[in-house]
């Protein structure tokens, strides 16, 4: 499992969470959350996600593995992180961004769960899809 | 160790939901159904479809919400595509808000409510494939659903209690699947003689097959269960038309799209639309908005610099597999799946409005003269079933057989029934053979 060695990526991304943030946070809360809601909470959802962000800008932007093996990138789940990044693709998709633009986020997810779920599960969720919303 | 399948959590099925919502919206929806499947087992093995108690009350409610959600998905699969569904046969308790009580229940709950009704239409359908559906069995659950939309919020009920896209987007898409569940329901009805053939006996439906009448000859029902399908037949048309100038991105929708489109056609087939002005004028607002749909999504596809490296870029993340890059790029050179589904769906549309505004209507009568007789059509029969290669008897065939084939067309993908995907299409749409045509494009009956 590659998953934790490779999480400082995340952090080393050049990415800009709180355009991206404000951008497909809010067009899945207001498109395809509404229309087929599957977190019932959205506020706290987006409390969660600015944690996420406010730990993020205190660390500088890095990530610390931690010593005890439960791993929580700047204070969020990783199973949390991996909704968040459906939710952003799902906003960029329910964004008015061209058609190509979108398409390529939901290929590149399909691309993923088709190969062995294990390796790239976790590889799907904290690198190729940042780096394909926000890069 | 943060494997998603050996450590799942609520939060993986949402993860999964909302991919899988992703994935439909782009017109994959095949993908979608199939990654499905993995996220009901990952549901079940966490057990969100039973009620259990030791839950704390918030964790409990966001179970049942996900176990529902997970179901919402389900049932359009199972139902769009006569795909056996598995969430059927268990379930949980609708998730209700803690002030929520008849005539202001939330968007969710009343959509989970449908949900929950369909599940049960289709679980006695896997389970009683034999079975016949009576009058009163229909009325009892279009009534239902009638009582579902009126328990709802009054913006889900009343346009002008809606004050933001929100409301609205809610209040739409209610109408457009309670309205296509209804139609769904009274659907057996449309078998029965239409108005205009007054001068014919008063014969109510006729068995499809010998051995089993299929509703009693309640005429005066079955002519009111037929308008009402008709009725809702226009609603789902009208919702999405409506939907398009509020909202642009959330018409984009698969199962909305793919609901409207089977209703315009299975509108089309009916001996009253040919005459009626309003269906006509529905139709060709269709025509007109998936059109201007098709040119905005296509345009982008023109754009030279799609092959700029910087789009393929983030596929060579660190530890992914690089042969996903040029496969990307060269799919950059293509229009996307959604443009093309929807151009094949636009061009049969535009074919059918062509012929209906043909001259010759008003001519000879698209349809066979058996059908003033109550006998069965050639071509389509009374549920707006083909009797051709595409559906076959419907048997209901779970083993991913003639269906799936020819819905799974070319590269795997679901894609909305167009004859263009099963090879009968080539030839011309007139007034006299529009009915057939357009039959090639009405979706299999939920039931008989």
């Amino acid at each position: 499992m590659r998953t934790v060695e490779s999480e400082p990526h995340i952090a080393g991304l050049k990415i800009e969470w709180l355009t991206a943030r404000d951008r497909f946070f809010t067009f899945y809360r207001n498109v395809a959350g509404t229309i087929y809601p599957v977190i019932p909470d959205t506020a706290s959802f987006e409390a969660n996600l600015n944690t996420l962000l406010t730990n993020r800008s205190l660390s500088g932007g890095v990530h610390v593995s931690s010593s005890d093996g439960v791993e929580r990138p700047f204070g969020v789940s990783l199973s949390w992180l991996g909704l968040l990044f459906a939710v952003l693709a799902s906003g960029s998709q329910s964004s008015n961004s061209p058609a190509k633009e979108r398409e390529l986020t939901s290929q590149v997810y399909s691309e993923l769960h088709l190969q062995p779920v294990s390796e790239c599960q976790c590889l799907l969720f904290q690198f190729v899809v940042p780096i394909r919303l926000f890069g | 160790m943060t494997n998603f399948l050996t450590h799942p959590s609520v939060e993986t099925v949402q993860a999964f939901l909302v991919i899988g919502n992703v994935l439909s919206f782009n017109m994959n929806p095949g993908v979608s159904y199939i990654l499905l499947g993995m996220t009901v087992r990952i549901a079940f093995s966490l057990g969100l479809q039973t009620e259990c108690h030791h839950f704390a009350p918030a964790e409990q409610y966001l179970r049942r919400y996900v176990w529902w959600a997970l179901a919402w998905q389900d049932s359009h699969f199972s139902i769009s595509y006569d795909r056996p569904s598995s969430t059927t046969l268990c379930g949980t308790e609708i998730p209700y808000r803690r002030n929520s009580s008849p005539g202001h229940r939330s968007y969710s709950e009343s959509m989970m409510r449908i949900i929950k009704l369909t599940q049960e239409l289709v679980r006695g359908r896997i389970l009683m494939s034999k079975a016949s559906t009576t009058i009163p069995q229909i009325i009892a659950y279009k009534d239902e659903v009638a009582r579902i939309v009126a328990d709802g919020e009054i913006h889900l009920r009343d346009r002008n209690q809606c004050f933001n896209q929100t409301q609205h987007l809610q209040r739409l898409a209610l109408k457009l699947h309670s309205s296509y569940i209804t139609s769904e329901l009274c659907r057996p009805a449309l078998k029965s003689i239409p108005p205009s053939s007054k001068s014919e006996p008063v014969v109510g439906l006729s068995p499809v097959r010998g051995d089993r009448p299929f509703i009693s000859p309640d005429s005066l029902t079955t002519s009111q269960l037929r308008q009402e399908c008709l009725l809702n037949l226009k609603r789902v048309i009208k919702a999405y038309l409506e939907l398009q100038p509020i909202c642009f991105e959330a018409a984009r929708s698969w199962i909305g799209i793919q609901r409207t489109v089977s209703a315009a056609f299975l509108l089309a087939v009916q001996e009253e639309s040919l005459q009626d002005p309003n269906v006509h004028a529905l139709l060709r607002g269709l025509e007109a908005v998936i059109s201007e749909r098709t040119r905005i999504e296509t345009t982008f596809c023109d754009t030279k610099d799609l092959h700029s490296p910087t789009l393929g870029e983030g596929i060579t993340a660190p530890g992914a597999q690089s042969t996903g890059s040029r496969e990307i790029d060269q799919d950059l050179a293509d229009p996307p799946n959604w443009a093309r589904s929807l151009t094949k769906s636009l061009k049969a549309l535009g074919k059918l409005n062509a012929a209906l505004a043909s001259p010759a209507n008003g001519g000879v009568s698209p349809y066979p003269s058996a059908y003033e007789q109550s006998g069965p059509l050639p071509s389509i029969d009374y549920a707006g079933r083909i009797l051709g290669p595409r559906s076959g008897p419907r048997t209901v065939d779970y083993s991913l057989g003639s269906t799936l084939k020819s819905e799974m067309s070319a590269s795997g993908k679901m894609l909305p029934i167009t004859p263009e995907s099963t090879g009968t299409s080539g030839g011309e749409w007139n007034f006299c053979n529009v009915v057939e045509r357009a039959g090639e494009f009405v979706q299999p009956a939920l039931w008989e």
